[in-house]
């Protein structure tokens, strides 16, 4: 009889990486319908693009890395979802494979793979083809055959620059000009409630990075309703503010994770030439995250008895 | 006299107490023991008897000084070999087999024990070779001195047992609810104590209803309580239990009574008792078999150092080759490398697994702060174990390590199934022999 020996415990706790990922993808899921309905085959077209990309980037940089292939961990299509739907609809599928290229390859791999990377794949590679391909993220187009004055060309933001007002139920529904999975607030809340019941994530982080934008555009005079409504606000508190790796571990540093968040959001918003600065934050924040997590280690019960120092 | 008190993170693990109706069944004397001497924490016994001795229940036949407890013999027969030998469980220890003559004899020179002093009780507890029956084998004589300047002000009876599958402690309880008031109040009378707390998840409400009700009966609820504290695990852990009912914290690398607490396994207090009513010492102990390779899951009392294989023969054999054999629960128990390893005092539970055996495979952390959160003492099991496989003497120093107390729920938790626990466990012995080598320099030094 050959006994297995290991060290206890002997018991495994329900959650896996595979489920929790998988949960997150669920919890895109009726955006990317959303996206569908708004501004029609190319959105979700433009998402399965990022999704392969991704899965082959991934896959291959584990054989380069002479490591087990961790493609198959839902990590990678996390990513993928993410990053396709801060992008236009009309966005370039090669532009948006080589956004997910450069997140997988560059941003998380280059890095050590999943659980290593500093900052978040999903944001850098969104930044990285703002500012690479100005022009293939420069406009957004409206949703198909939208009741409405149709919003062409600038986003709510950009327009609430200018002075414009906004319904609010429009901008709630995604009814207007934005990247495919950022307008549809509605969906986004869905599928953040559903990972908050499931216990996935928590809100330690998102409540503060809302609350400190709400705050700013009080006090600089903006409107309140709108600016929590549009933008990439939603999919960034929800989303990207919540990813495991690229976040602080303790309550009390998601909280100042979030209040950074929200504090640079508004200072690009309100202060600075872009319409938008949720995904900077986001990644800036990312940097903070070491020092954070240093700052805000838990206390051991009965304190440390030190024999070094 | 009580009242709850918040605690720090824990876990929900399936409680699986399938054998919690199964009354303690009585076993006929196995033919053979095999006995260790190390059965505690501490220096192991020296041997007193030699092969050709003829011993009885309860013959001593290992003693020691210093921090010990004495070793008796489990069946009356003859010794037929004492040597240092390796066991299934990892340790290495002498033992000292005995083959029995099957007539169970008590030893004629046992009797009654008494007392009359506070050091004359704490000898009675050493003599009967008590320790801390929950697991952690700690001798119990040893725990009830406390040290100059401190004193006791409670007695927390551990009567949790948050461990799945284990059922010995809630048996133990139903069908002694006397002897463990008794002994209790045994113990705070001898010892000064003035109150007594006994803690009880409330998934046993039985055990509570019953021991408050033997509580008032025998008029003593003015010094003992009986607390149901919510069900989650490690709430029977020591450090926990003392956080849950008194609020304190037990300072790092300090014990109870730093916290000015006595805690005792309810069932070492009613063994105590049993001791002190018969005079038979511990050479008897309940065990839970379960697991979905026994054939008749229960609660057994089984003489120490019955061989395990036998020990599951009494519970109608096997019903399928298990993978894996734990001595304890499933967080914190053993994994014994084969079925021949002798029941130790402390073991509470042997487990046969085919259908849990295996647990899933390692993916790479993904710094979810699970374990952070699950830690029950407030340390980052993440870091620590990092710190443990890089051998960061200075990392481990700083973040605690040695407060660890192995009870598992950040590598339960963990959803990349991450060896946290394993990690962290290395970490302590690399700490505590790079301590002791760098105190050793020092001293050479001077």
């Amino acid at each position: 009889m050959k006994l297995i020996v290991e060290g206890s415990p002997h018991f495994a706790g329900p959650d896996s990486t595979r489920k929790i990922m998988g949960l997150v993808c669920l919890a895109l899921l009726p955006t990317v319908i959303a996206a569908t309905v708004l501004y029609g085959l190319a959105a979700p077209l433009l998402v399965l693009v990022c999704i392969a990309t991704a899965l082959v980037c991934e896959h291959l940089c584990c054989i380069a890395m002479h490591r087990e292939s961790t493609a198959d961990d839902f990590s990678a299509v996390v990513t993928a979802m993410l990053l396709s739907m801060t992008l236009p609809a009309d966005c370039p599928f090669w532009a948006g494979a080589l956004g997910t290229a450069f997140a997988i390859v560059v941003v998380k791999m280059l890095f050590g793979g999943i659980g290593c990377n500093i900052a978040n794949p999903a944001v850098a590679g969104r930044v990285f083809l703002m500012v690479a391909l100005p022009a293939a993220l420069g406009s957004y187009p409206a949703p198909e055959g939208t009741p409405l004055d149709a919003i062409t060309g600038a986003t709510p933001l950009a327009e609430m620059a200018g002075g414009a007002h906004f319904d609010y139920l429009q901008l709630f529904l995604g009814n207007h000009a934005g990247a495919l999975g950022e307008t549809c607030i509605l969906t986004l809340l869905i599928g953040y409630v559903f990972l908050l019941v499931m216990k996935v994530v928590d809100a330690w982080a998102t409540l503060p990075f809302i609350g400190v934008v709400a705050v700013m555009s009080l006090i600089t005079g903006n409107d309140v309703v709108a600016q929590l409504l549009s933008g990439g606000l939603a999919l960034g508190a929800f989303f990207m503010a919540t990813d495991y790796t690229t976040t602080p571990t303790t309550q009390k540093g998601k909280i100042i994770f979030g209040l950074g968040c929200g504090l640079i959001t508004s200072l690009i918003r309100f202060f600075a030439s872009a319409p938008e600065g949720v995904a900077f934050s986001i990644l800036f924040m990312n940097m903070l995250v070491p020092l954070i997590d240093k700052y805000t280690a838990p206390k051991p019960e009965g304190g440390v008895k030190r024999a070094l120092v | 006299m009580f009242s709850l008190h918040k605690t720090k993170g824990g876990v929900h693990p399936p409680q699986h107490k399938d054998t919690r109706d199964c009354p303690v069944q009585y076993i006929d004397p196995p033919k053979k023991v095999r006995i260790p001497l190390n059965m505690h924490i501490g220096k192991p016994c020296e041997p007193c008897v030699s092969v050709g001795d003829h011993v009885y229940v309860g013959t001593l036949i290992g003693d020691g000084e210093g921090l010990y407890a004495p070793v008796h013999a489990s069946i009356s027969g003859t010794v037929t070999s004492v040597a240092v030998e390796d066991l299934p469980t990892g340790q290495r220890a002498p033992v000292v087999e005995i083959e029995g003559d099957g007539k169970m004899d008590k030893d004629p020179s046992i009797k009654k024990p008494t007392y009359s002093t506070k050091e004359e009780f704490i000898d009675c507890v050493r003599a009967s070779g008590v320790v801390g029956l929950g697991g952690a084998s700690f001798p119990t004589w040893f725990k009830m001195k406390a040290p100059a300047g401190k004193k006791f002000e409670y007695l927390l009876v551990n009567g949790m047992e948050c461990e799945p599958f284990i059922t010995s402690d809630f048996r133990q309880m139903m069908e002694h609810a006397g002897r463990v008031i008794d002994g209790c109040k045994r113990i705070i009378d001898a010892l000064e104590i003035p109150a007594c707390c006994i803690g009880i998840e409330d998934n046993k409400p039985e055990a509570i209803e019953l021991l408050t009700k033997t509580v008032e009966e025998k008029g003593v609820g003015d010094k003992i309580e009986v607390m149901a504290v919510p069900t989650k695990y490690p709430a029977g852990g020591e450090k926990v239990l003392i956080m849950e009912l008194t609020g304190r914290a037990v300072p790092a690398g300090g014990l109870p009574v730093d916290a000015g607490c006595l805690v005792m396994n309810v069932t070492s207090v009613s063994r105590v008792e049993e001791y002190f009513r018969y005079g038979e010492p511990l050479v008897r102990k309940t065990i839970t078999v379960d697991g979905d390779c026994v054939k008749n899951p229960g609660n057994y009392r089984v003489p120490v150092g019955m061989n395990v294989r036998d020990v599951i023969e009494v519970a109608g054999g096997l019903v399928k080759e298990p993978r894996k054999v734990l001595m304890g629960g499933p967080m914190m128990g053993r994994a014994i490398s084969s079925l021949d390893c002798p029941v130790l005092k402390a073991n509470n539970a042997i487990l046969c697994w085919d259908d849990l055996a295996v647990l899933p495979e390692q993916t790479p952390c993904i710094k979810c702060g699970r374990c952070v959160r699950a830690c029950p003492l407030g340390l980052d099991p993440a870091r620590l174990a990092v710190a443990s496989n890089n051998h960061d003497l200075l990392a481990l120093d700083e973040l605690g390590v040695m407060n660890c107390m192995d009870c598992g729920s950040c590598t339960y938790t963990c959803p990349a199934h991450r060896h946290i626990n394993d990690a962290i466990r290395n970490g302590k012995a690399f700490y505590r022999a790079e301590i002791q080598r760098l105190a050793e320099l020092e001293k050479g030094g001077e």
